[in-house]
């Protein structure tokens, strides 16, 4: 079991998750873009797209079940360590998709190092990199927890 | 097989994430993702087509950009 904690108003939970379904909507039936698939195999490209598409709605169920729990967000919270790494990669695919749809004109080195004042973004943009702040926040609470050496990062 | 760089997932994550895929111990897991940071892509698999394919595979699970180049 991984353990995690974390205090945060239900109000806020229900804010982000809204927002981290429409994200999830808008992936849709689409797997995020796949950097390589395999050469002149059609059979294989379909199964290798499938499992991508599969793997990412089983980690995006792993999301809502641990966000819609009513102890999340209120102090000590437990999960399986399948959940919490289906919840990494749900994270890391929703912080992608925020990042190429809400946040295109934001610098990859001021998103890599966080130099970005959130009040200087427009309205909507700070909920969304507030989101995505949230997420990343989220990952690195479990890593601290599974491979502490990481967190010295 | 190649990690390419990307602004958005975690160094703790990429090490993790490494660790988790190869086995690598810390060290191993660290200069990957260092280099991967600050030159923009690690070679972090060498061996036969199909097993790196299943390691490409396996990296864009966790999100990580991979892919695969030919040798010679």
């Amino acid at each position: 079991m991984v353990e995690i904690e974390l205090s945060i108003d239900p109000e806020t939970v229900n804010a982000l998750l809204e927002m981290v379904q429409k994200v999830v909507d808008s992936i849709g039936d689409h797997a995020v873009a796949p950097s390589y698939l395999p050469e002149n195999d059609p059979d294989l490209i379909k199964a290798w797209e499938e499992n991508l598409k599969e793997s990412l709605q089983t980690d995006c169920a792993y999301l809502f079940q641990v966000f819609r729990d009513n102890r999340f967000g209120r102090g000590k919270f437990k999960m399986a360590e399948d959940v919490a790494d289906g919840l990494m990669r749900a994270c890391s695919a929703i912080r992608l998709k925020l990042r190429d749809s809400t946040l295109p004109d934001i610098a990859d080195s001021q998103l890599e190092t966080g130099d970005l004042d959130i009040v200087e973004l427009p309205s909507e943009q700070q909920r969304f990199y507030a989101c995505y702040l949230f997420l990343g926040g989220l990952q690195s609470m479990i890593i601290r927890r599974l491979d502490p050496l990481c967190d010295e990062l | 097989m190649l990690v390419l760089n990307d602004p958005v997932n975690l160094m703790s994550y990429v090490v993790m994430v490494l660790r988790k895929v190869f086995g690598f111990d810390h060290q191993t897991a660290r200069k990957h993702m260092l280099e991967v940071h600050e030159q923009g892509r690690s070679l972090v698999w060498t061996d036969s087509k199909e097993k790196a394919e299943h390691y490409v595979h396996v990296l864009q699970t966790w999100q990580l950009t991979a892919i695969l180049e030919h040798n010679g």
